[in-house]
């Protein structure tokens, strides 16, 4: 009987093809409300822009700008299984004091990366946040490597904003009862917003000063509304597309593009993410392969506006020298710019290189990232 | 959300415009619609006078910071004039796609071809079945 049900189930799947639909954060009719355009991103329907991508990105550089990151996974995991993360991960996490954030890297065997993720910790556990729509994959490889079940995957428990840009802390702090000056780089509290119990960090993705807010799903609304209140005109809403321009200025890796088709720590120049002191997944590949990098991922602004995009080819001349990892439009500097993997050889600042784009061959120097100074 | 669409010329099915002027020429550009959805442009590739081009086949590009699409040729014919207030200002495109944001002037070659462009109705439709 239950394996006729199971025959008939799997037929019908498959017959149907039920298509599975992209998840929504708790503050989706927020982003329609304002006016939101919508994208797909890593299964979730997340907004791109409420106006223009490019005032969006001015408003964080300039003033403030508030982004849902609900798409984010988030993991719990018990302090009493620090010994198991401190092996999956390059930035030891055994001994992390409370209240401390780690930016880390997950590899393979090989010494290639699997995501990148903060981890936060607390008393009792760690939080750890990595790349929306990774959720089941980084909590596998924990579980398959404690030999247990220890990862809580708590991604639809938790909702997650980030507030960027020189005047969060004057706006957070007027809903905030607790002290965020108190709150240094790379450190969190516990804190109450508006009565509602949070974690807040002093992180982000942006450059920029600003605070990341892990709260109770059910109190994201409220908190969102809350901080666009006391923001006024000094906050704007902001989607991915002005989330990724902002990062991109920086230089900071989207996993999706830098990482992609498999690249080391030494490749992606994140050796300041390894901590050379402690037995991690993928350390032996690494120390292997420290004498032999080919490729290393270098910054280019072009000398055009034409926008360089995932996968396009770079050139010295004649000579093809390396790939477009992320490529789009800065703000700030007015050009376009790219992040691209360069053989080594030509990986050096000043370097005149061209970047095909569609039938052109654009002339760009080489830099080492941030583009901008923050 | 309005799309504006003008009665005064026809359109593609991918949201070019092409205004038919005395002297058998057409001035071309991209609709609101398009503009709408492109978002901020930073940067435009126009084909340069004394091109001929084909009716379908691409003339141009344009940048936007969340995509780069292609300008097709809504009619064949030799490229005469080009905007170079919208080389100059991208933005010109965003703030009028219709008037001062046009793209490029072409002497028309074969005016049969004005027949299979879309009339300002079917234009409208059309945007509408996308929008849904």
């Amino acid at each position: 009987m239950l394996n006729l049900y199971v025959v008939i189930k799997l037929f019908l799947e498959d017959v149907l093809e039920v298509r599975k639909l992209p998840r929504r954060t708790p503050l989706y009719d927020r982003h329609a409300s304002l006016g939101a355009k919508f994208i797909e991103f890593a299964g979730w329907e997340m907004p791109v822009q409420y106006t223009s991508i490019i005032e969006e990105h001015l408003s964080v550089r300039n003033s403030a700008g508030i982004f849902d990151v609900s798409h984010m996974a988030r993991i719990i995991v018990s302090d009493e299984y620090e010994d198991v993360l401190s092996k999956l991960l390059t930035n030891d996490v055994k001994g992390m004091k409370d209240y401390k954030l780690k930016y880390n890297l997950m590899l393979r065997e090989d010494g290639t990366i699997i995501d990148d993720m903060i981890v936060y910790k607390l008393p009792g556990k760690l939080i750890i946040v990595p790349n929306a729509g990774n959720d089941e994959i980084i909590a596998s490889w924990i579980n398959k490597h404690a030999g247990e079940e220890i990862a809580e995957i708590v991604t639809e428990k938790y909702a997650m904003v980030a507030i960027q840009g020189p005047k969060s802390q004057e706006i957070l702090q007027k809903i905030s009862e607790c002290d965020l000056s108190g709150i240094k780089f790379f450190r969190c509290a516990e804190c109450k917003i508006a009565g509602v119990e949070s974690i807040i960090s002093r992180s982000g993705y942006t450059g920029e000063d600003g605070f990341e807010i892990i709260m109770p799903s059910e109190d994201a609304v409220k908190i969102w509304n809350l901080i666009l209140e006391a923001g006024g005109r000094d906050i704007k809403p902001c989607g991915l597309g002005a989330r990724d321009t902002l990062r991109l200025e920086m230089g900071f890796a989207l996993a999706g593009n830098e990482f992609a088709g498999g690249r080391t720590p030494l490749e992606a120049r994140l050796d300041f993410v390894i901590d050379w002191d402690h037995d991690f997944i993928g350390k032996e590949a690494l120390l292997e392969k420290k004498d032999k990098i080919d490729e290393l991922l270098m910054g280019i602004v072009l000398e055009s506006k034409a926008i360089p995009r995932h996968g396009f080819e770079v050139y010295k001349g004649d000579k093809y020298i390396g790939k477009v990892s992320s490529g789009g439009y800065s703000p700030i500097l007015q050009k376009s710019i790219a992040l691209a993997y360069i053989k080594k050889e030509e990986a050096h600042e000043g370097n005149d290189v061209q970047v095909k784009i569609r039938s052109k061959s654009v002339p760009g120097k080489v830099v080492k990232p941030p583009f901008i100074k923050k | 959300m309005e799309y504006e669409v003008r009665n005064d010329r026809l359109y593609t099915k991918t949201h070019e415009w092409a205004k038919i002027e005395e002297g058998n020429k057409a001035r071309v550009g991209l609709t609101d619609y398009a503009v709408k959805k492109l978002g901020d442009i930073v940067y435009i590739e126009l084909p340069e006078v004394g091109t001929e081009i084909t009716k379908g086949s691409e003339a141009g590009t344009v940048d936007s910071v969340k995509a780069s699409e292609s300008i097709y040729a809504p009619l064949s014919g030799k490229v005469i004039e080009v905007n170079s207030e919208v080389t100059e200002d991208v933005t010109k495109i965003m703030e009028s796609p219709y008037d001062e944001g046009w793209l490029f002037l072409i002497e028309i070659s074969n005016s049969e071809e004005i027949n299979e462009l879309l009339k300002p109705e079917d234009y409208e439709k059309l945007i509408q079945e996308e929008e849904t």
